[in-house]
């Protein structure tokens, strides 16, 4: 499986070699793959689909990653949406296929999504101060109507129209429906109805409130899906954990230490995170930055959430370069503190965008049986910018892989 | 080349392996006349919880320098690279040489120069090959250098001056469960003076066949040589070792990757050890010392020694899991001496590379022919003789060759062979000729009709243990001969092959099985078939 990062795009799927992670806003995409994984998610910008944007193509690298079906069509066997703010979010008219899969157009060529990921509470959650986006009105309707086909047809639905509910929604709503339910702190390891143990999944939020005045502290952010994926490398389980929270802030991240810290810490481990909201320095403290500068204080609970790290574990920011300036996120303070996590290691704290404009590649990890292995691309991808050359004439020519050698 | 030139050189280099992403720095140590010397650091990508100790289990640094040699001949020659003098050695692609050298990885699965040159630009190939070298790193980190899904890669040996050719799956079928050895006998040629060194001055070719040679006192023949311009040849042996089992009973596998660092006779009883073929080794070398008591001969006489190494899966392109280590070192008889090897445990011993000596398999699997049964030739003239060559080249086994006729001049002009004046026998010339395709056919110069009438010699002629004989003498006796033979007392399947018109037609005739139709009625059937004016073949036959 491969985790690849990318930047100014959003998307979030998942398909049978990667998990495809991009999200926040102008920020560099964000992929994470094992083989045979099984996931993605995806938000793709207006201005990414600008040909003369200077953002790299997401959606076409999408694409060319993706394989089509009998019926000629791209598909992803699943698409998580953490929370349907726009910068999460859009493109997915543009770009997917939403509908009955009969209704799929060649002339269009959208991707299919054969499985949703989608949490009824984080639509609930949305307020007339932020309304939803055209994107995430398109989301919640196309919800509606894999879960309305459900219900009617049962576990019976067809690729294309089947729905996995990340956790209960309010007042018994999904009573119904429980066996497409994912109920918070369960783990799922199936996707489009496989499970061939190519990953796990724990939901660990959106959480539930409270008491009757804790809804207005869970929306917007706060209500973001938070997934800790474990997944097989080289045939081995659990070879890389991969930490997820959307935008979820440091609230979040406070409860889910106080919940779990004791008895379940093993949950929160991860070999790579990616910080909650682009590095954002609400994620990990309430204090105001602009108020305070550097005497602001870290939450102790939300910082003990986010750096369950296991050996060599590597956190990666989606986000724009991270600078000491206000126009945040990303943030600077953030940063360091995330640095302080990984012992002070600062070669382990990657930014998508800084890396982007460095190496003009995605970040991309592989998990191998070996471990979690960053990519370093192929020597054609390498030598284009260091040589300014478009294309050579080779293939690189690996000693110990199944086309390194020539059969005699 | 001036040293200036050279330092240009080595510059450029820079320049370009600098714009590689994996390579953190690099420096120009020397140049000279000799050429250039630099180092690269370069970053090694690995699982990110070996990373953060700085360095891989078995020992390889996130962080390389690497020596880069630029020889005088540079760029119309690659560089050369080499790793720091404790790299790890327990890998595979790297370079066989002593523990003396710097480590050398193998990059490239081909001929490093047209590699370097193909991407038409210096700077490119130079790019290129610091990426192999970055992926190569980071393989060796991981411990993926070898793909086991696709067998065990045998140990790098192409690159040696020194050969042995032998039949490698016959030496494999001789190892069993119990462990042991066995002489095979062999020929050598040696270049370079007698005070030469093998691995230095001294090359060494060895042709082991598979006659097993038991070491007698008395038996004067064993060793022999002979000296002519400025090299020796002569006869002498190679043991072939296999693995003592465990004491449990079990087979001993080494499932561990060794460099080849042999270079000593030392070295190569530690590796013989490391392979369960000490013991064995040790008793050859007491019996060829008890052999030689007595006897002087002064000049070194090289010996072959072919280690069995029993490997956890078959090699690569190969059905058998034993892998051939051969290695060789000389002996030297001297009057005053305490041993055969004159400087001990220090005696130089070189890693040998292995080439399949010709035989019907290797030459079956390189023209990717079907497997045919063994072939008996009946007339080796200029049909007889290519047919018999063309399926000794796709692997075919020639069980026998009949003729009668002598090899004239004027049989040059259509014969497969090209002989001198006073050649001898068709049969015989054409058998010389299939022995070196690794074959070794009986040889019948009676003539056909009465070899064919009488038992004795049609079981020469046409051999049980062939699958086909096939008569190309275009003789009509010989034709009925064969066919009127019984069922019985033929064991081959017969066919007939002719050319006519001067070579614008053929046919090949098949017999059906128990001997119906014969050749005659074959024959009958194709002048029945074209027997009409129209035909196109009935021009060819008058």
């Amino acid at each position: 499986m491969d985790l690849i990062f990318k930047r100014n795009k959003n998307v979030q799927v998942f398909g049978k070699r990667h998990l495809y992670v991009v999200e926040g806003r102008n920020r560099a995409t964000d992929c994470v793959s094992a083989d045979d994984a099984v996931a993605f998610h995806l938000v793709i910008r207006g201005d990414a689909d600008d040909e003369d944007h200077e953002m790299p193509n997401v959606a076409e690298d999408l694409r060319g990653r993706l394989k089509r079906d009998d019926a000629g069509r791209l598909y992803v066997d699943g698409f998580l949406s953490s929370h349907p703010h726009s910068d999460h979010i859009t493109g997915l008219r543009n770009h997917f296929h939403l509908g009955p899969p009969r209704e799929w157009k060649e002339k269009d060529d959208k991707i299919l999504i054969r499985e949703m990921w989608s949490s009824p509470v984080v639509f609930r959650r949305a307020d007339a101060e932020e309304p939803l986006g055209d994107d995430a009105k398109a989301w919640a309707k196309e919800a509606r109507r894999r879960v309305k086909l459900f219900r009617e047809k049962g576990s019976s639905t067809d690729e294309g129209d089947r729905i996995l509910i990340l956790g209960e929604d309010v007042d018994g709503k999904t009573d119904d429906i429980l066996d497409i339910v994912i109920k918070l702190n369960e783990t799922l390891d199936a996707c489009n109805c496989v499970a061939d143990g190519a990953f796990e999944a724990r939901l660990l939020a959106p959480l539930p409130p409270e008491d009757e005045n804790d809804e207005e502290t869970l929306r917007h952010n706060q209500s973001s899906v938070i997934l800790r994926f474990s997944l097989r490398g080289g045939g081995i389980s659990d070879r890389c954990r991969y930490l997820t929270g959307g935008d979820a802030e440091v609230e979040i991240w406070k409860r889910l230490w106080k919940s779990h810290g004791k008895t379940n810490s093993d949950w929160l481990t991860y070999d790579i995170l990616m910080p909650p909201h682009h590095c954002s320095w609400r994620s990990l403290s309430s204090d105001r930055w602009s108020d305070l500068g550097e005497k602001v204080k870290v939450d102790s609970n939300a910082r003990n959430a986010l750096s369950q790290t296991r050996k060599g574990a590597v956190i990666v920011a989606s986000c724009k370069p991270i600078k000491a300036d206000d126009d945040n996120p990303p943030h600077e303070r953030a940063k360091r503190e995330y640095v302080d996590i990984l012992d002070d290691d600062a070669d382990r704290f990657f930014c998508t965008d800084e890396y982007w404009a460095e190496k003009e590649l995605a970040l991309t990890f592989e998990v191998k049986s070996s471990g979690i292995v960053r990519k370093i691309g192929s020597a054609a991808a390498l030598a284009a910018p260091a040589l300014g050359i478009s294309s050579t004439a080779s293939h690189a020519r690996p000693h110990g892989s199944e086309q390194g050698r020539r059969d005699k | 080349m001036a040293e200036e030139e050279f330092r240009s050189h080595g510059e450029q280099f820079l320049l370009a392996a600098r714009t590689h992403a994996e390579c953190r720095a690099g420096r120009l140590i020397e140049a000279d006349e000799e050429g250039c010397l630099i180092e690269l650091d370069l970053n090694v990508e690995m699982p990110i919880d070996y990373k953060v100790d700085g360095v891989s289990p078995n020992g390889v640094r996130t962080t390389e320098t690497v020596s880069v040699r630029l020889w005088p001949d540079y760029p119309w020659s690659p560089p050369s690279f080499y790793l720091r003098s404790d790299f790890p050695r327990d890998l595979p692609h790297l370079q066989p040489g002593p523990l003396t050298e710097l480590p050398r990885p193998c990059l490239i699965d081909g001929n490093p120069r047209e590699y370097f040159f193909q991407f038409g630009l210096v700077e490119l190939g130079v790019f290129h090959l610091v990426h192999q070298l970055v992926l190569w790193l980071q393989r060796a980190a991981e411990r993926t250098l070898i793909h086991h899904g696709r067998g065990w890669e045998p140990t790098l040996r192409r690159d040696l001056s020194s050969v042995v050719a032998v039949d490698a799956e016959a030496c494999r079928a001789a190892v069993d469960h119990n462990g042991g050895y066995r002489l095979l006998k062999a020929r050598f040629f040696r270049s370079g003076s007698d005070n030469s060194l093998i691995g230095r001055d001294a090359r060494i070719w060895l042709n082991v066949s598979q006659e097993h040679v038991p070491l007698k006192r008395d038996d004067n023949k064993l060793f022999m040589r002979r000296q002519q311009n400025g090299a020796s040849s002569g006869d002498t042996i190679c043991c072939l070792i296999w693995p003592d089992k465990l004491p449990s009973g079990g087979d001993f596998v080494a499932g561990s990757y060794m460099p080849e660092t042999v270079d000593t006779y030392g070295g190569l009883l530690a590796r013989a050890v490391e392979l369960h073929c000490g013991r064995a080794l040790r008793v050859f070398l007491d019996n060829l010392e008890r052999c030689f008591k007595g006897f002087d001969l002064e000049a070194p006489i090289p010996i072959g020694i072919i280690l069995c190494a029993r490997r956890p899966c078959p090699l690569v392109g190969s059905q058998s899991n034993i892998e051939l280590l051969p290695y060789a070192f000389e002996i030297r008889a001297m009057k005053q001496r305490s041993s055969l090897l004159s400087t001990g445990d220090n005696e130089p011993v070189v890693p040998v590379m292995q080439i399949d000596a010709t035989n019907t398999t290797l030459l079956r699997n390189v023209s990717g022919a079907p497997l045919v049964p063994p072939v008996a030739m009946i007339g080796c003239g200029s049909v007889g003789s290519k047919m018999a060559m063309h399926l000794a080249r796709s692997g075919a086994t020639i069980s026998v060759v009949s003729d009668n006729g002598s090899l004239r001049p004027h049989n040059m002009a259509r014969h497969a062979l090209a002989r001198a004046e006073y050649a001898s026998s068709k049969a015989s010339e054409l058998a010389k000729e299939l022995e070196q395709l690794g074959q070794s056919p009986a040889v019948q110069q009676g003539d056909a009709v009465t070899d064919l009438a009488a038992r004795e010699t049609r079981k020469i002629v046409l051999p049980r243990e062939a699958g086909y004989a096939i008569n190309t003498t275009a003789s009509l006796s010989v034709r009925e001969a064969l066919s009127a033979l019984a069922a019985k007392d033929i064991k081959p399947r017969l066919a007939e092959a002719a050319l006519f018109g001067r070579g614008d037609g053929g046919f090949l005739l098949v017999e059906g099985s128990s001997h119906n139709p014969t050749l005659s009625d074959l024959v009958a059937e194709l002048y029945a078939s074209i027997i009409s004016p129209f035909h196109s073949l009935r021009r060819l036959l008058r």
